[in-house]
């Protein structure tokens, strides 16, 4: 083999000796020599990338660097110069394959999500028809999503009805009220709370706290309505039945007031302003299964997902952080994901009832936003500016809309069309910041309790369908006498 | 279409609807050469000088026709960036197989201007040649042994309206999958690339 050509090493037949054992693999160190010989050459070459190195090693020499980096970096702006004003095209679609590669590694990397230029899109309206041995499970829309009914609901802009709820602690950061599925409303006045029957009309007081300067911080029924949860501002977290009208327990460990409580089946979440949130076994005399520590502020917000294996999480410190349920017992104390964008404390939360994995967060006076997260993967879908404060949210369980409660300056509760996010209407009539939303079991009425110490109730949403004249709904009825909470 | 060859002009319009006609048949095709549903629901027809199957089920065409008359939209707009059918497992929601439609359009086609010129026949041609690969697909996808449904999603630019009864989804990837790329077919307007991802 005595060719010689620019990039191929000089290697003679027989330098290793016909005997080589190497012979089907050259390796071109001169020190590598099987014999041990010392081989010497005068020029060393660059190996050719043929098929028996298994190495490419590039020729730099014939490459000019300097040259190559201008005409990449430099001349790429001056180009742009030039072009702006000529086609389109050209800028936006500077090289196809290196757009195809920063797509496929943007895909890759973050899931297509935070960085996709593109919308994904999926027909919901009927999701996936029923093939004979199939029905579509696994997509956003569990069970069957509602349809848009073409027909128009007018919302009555004032409220059905309106209590006085004299002591209605004016704080932000309190979780005041809510709304059980037997149609009880718990409403906490400073230091006692009351429950009213919403199909009655009965009021009961339930408990006063002991203690002076002691008040009621926070409240949250069980999901069988049978027992309520209550927080205090002494940093107790008290267990009632509903039916006996007695204090069941009192779970001590937080080192601040217990704003925000949520349920998870038998575990009771409770978050504080220590910046703590604490899960609770209500069963069992060590209560304690785990404390989570994601906020450096108080905890405002507090929210498990309807299909309980997300906890939504709002602080003061602007953060919301999404928590997967195996937190409950311990396992793996950090946050699947971990918001700040809202530029102010996020107390109102809600999950979608009709989409899974969907959360709406609103923002303080600073921020004034709506968000709404795909908790799945972590990306904010949706987000407008309310020009307001955004004190509490919820959504309507049959139709595509959520209702949104205001502070300063209009006071109001707005209702929105989702994913439009377009306003379908305003309610106003509080004369302070409307701090709490608490939606009845048919999910027609909201109730809407503010700093004017009022209670509204309000007819926004449809009810459910096959509850339309059913008894034991009785939102339905309007008849309702007047009178005062206490 | 006349025996001899037509030089036809393929406007923005034209071209979009052979491309919805398209996805409407490798739908159709995939969901039955995958078993999405049974074989019975599917009745023949000719089309592209192919014997294919569409389905008789008129809740799916319904559905079909709902999405792919928004697609048709997008199109005219040319806000559409990809098609996506996925299949999924049922029992278990995973992600099985994506099929991608990328969708690539002439910027400079307007509604009424820039008509390209391309004979009918020769997209057909091409057309077939991508529903022949779809049939031919069976052959190196793995079977689906468990029942599967599917779904729709459509990259849309990030400037669209999200329509009434449409939502933002998750691009439901497939992790460790294999992609094969299948034909790609170009009215000169819309250039469409097939390619279907797997899991391995």
């Amino acid at each position: 083999m005595n060719h010689l050509r620019i990039d191929t090493p000089q290697v003679e037949e027989n330098v290793w000796g016909s005997d080589s054992p190497n012979k089907g693999n050259l390796n071109y160190s001169p020190y590598a020599s099987p014999s041990g010989r010392l081989i010497k050459r005068t020029r060393y070459y660059t190996p050719p990338s043929s098929p028996i190195v298994d190495r490419f090693i590039p020729n730099r020499a014939i490459q000019d660097t300097e040259v190559a980096r201008y005409k990449l970096f430099v001349s790429q702006f001056n180009e742009k110069d030039e072009i702006q004003g000529e086609e389109e095209e050209h800028k936006d679609v500077p090289d196809y394959s290196t757009s195809l590669y920063t797509n496929a590694l943007e895909e890759r990397l973050f899931d297509g999500a935070s960085v996709r230029k593109s919308r994904i899109l999926n027909f919901s309206d009927f999701s996936s028809p029923n093939s004979p041995k199939s029905k579509l499970t696994s997509c956003s829309t569990s069970e069957g999503s509602p349809r848009s009914k073409t027909t128009r609901r007018s919302i009555s802009t004032t409220p059905e009805r309106i209590l006085d709820a004299p002591a209605l602690i004016d704080d932000f950061y309190l979780n005041l009220m809510d709304w059980s599925g037997e149609n009880q409303l718990a409403v906490a006045l400073s230091e006692s709370v009351y429950l009213f029957n919403a199909e009655t009309g009965d009021i009961n007081k339930l408990m006063s706290c002991q203690g002076s300067g002691n008040n009621v911080t926070s409240v949250s029924f069980t999901s069988d309505s049978n027992y309520l949860a209550i927080g205090t501002s002494q940093n107790d977290v008290q267990i009632w039945d509903l039916e006996k009208n007695i204090k069941l327990r009192s779970m001590r460990g937080h080192a601040a007031r217990v704003g925000a409580l949520s349920w998870n089946k038998e575990v009771l979440s409770s978050g504080s302003r220590d910046g703590k949130i604490m899960n609770h076994d209500v069963r069992i005399s060590q209560h304690l299964l785990s404390t989570l520590d994601g906020h450096a502020q108080e905890v405002c917000g507090l929210k498990w997902s309807p299909d309980g294996t997300s906890l939504a999480s709002g602080g003061n410190d602007n953060i919301l952080n999404i928590w997967d349920s195996n937190v409950i017992s311990g396992g793996g104390s950090s946050t699947r994901y971990s918001f700040n964008q809202h530029q102010a404390a996020v107390k109102a939360l809600a999950w979608c009832p009709w989409q899974s994995n969907l959360l709406a967060s609103g923002g303080g006076t600073a921020d004034r936003k709506m968000m709404f997260w795909n908790t799945a993967n972590g990306s904010l879908v949706n987000s407008i500016d309310t020009k307001s404060q955004v004190c509490a949210l919820a959504w309507s369980k049959h139709d595509k809309e959520l209702v949104s409660s205001h502070g300063f300056s209009q006071n109001q509760l707005c209702v929105w069309k989702y994913p439009t996010l377009t306003k379908v209407a305003e309610l106003t009539g509080h004369t302070s910041r409307v701090l709490h939303l608490a939606q009845s079991p048919d999910g027609a009425t909201i109730v809407s309790g503010a700093g004017d110490e009022t209670l509204r109730f309000w007819k926004i949403f449809s009810p459910k369908p096959q509850c339309i004249g059913n008894n034991s709904m009785t939102q339905t009825k309007s008849v309702y006498p007047c009178m005062s909470i206490r | 279409m006349q025996a001899q060859a037509t030089k036809s002009n393929i406007t923005l319009k034209g071209s979009t609807e052979i491309v919805s006609e398209f996805f409407g048949y490798s739908i159709n095709s995939i969901l039955y050469q995958r078993g999405i549903y049974p074989p019975e629901d599917f009745s023949p027809i000719s089309k592209y000088g192919l014997q294919m199957l569409v389905t008789k089920d008129e809740g799916l065409k319904k559905y079909l026709s709902q999405v792919l008359s928004k697609v048709s939209d997008w199109l005219m707009q040319k806000l559409i960036q990809k098609l996506v059918v996925v299949v999924a497992s049922v029992g278990t929601g995973e992600v099985l197989e994506r099929w991608v439609f990328d969708i690539e359009v002439d910027k400079d086609v307007g509604a009424d201007s820039g008509a390209k010129e391309k004979d009918v026949k020769v997209i057909h041609n091409e057309i077939q040649a991508i529903i022949r690969q779809i049939t031919a697909s069976v052959t190196y996808l793995p079977l689906l042994e468990e029942p599967c449904t599917f779904d729709l999603l459509v990259y849309t630019s990030r400037d669209t309206q999200v329509p009434v009864a449409w939502e933002e989804s998750d691009p439901k990837f497939i992790i460790n999958s294999e992609e094969v790329r299948l034909r790609s077919f170009t009215t000169k307007v819309h250039k469409v690339d097939t390619l279907v991802a797997y899991k391995a």
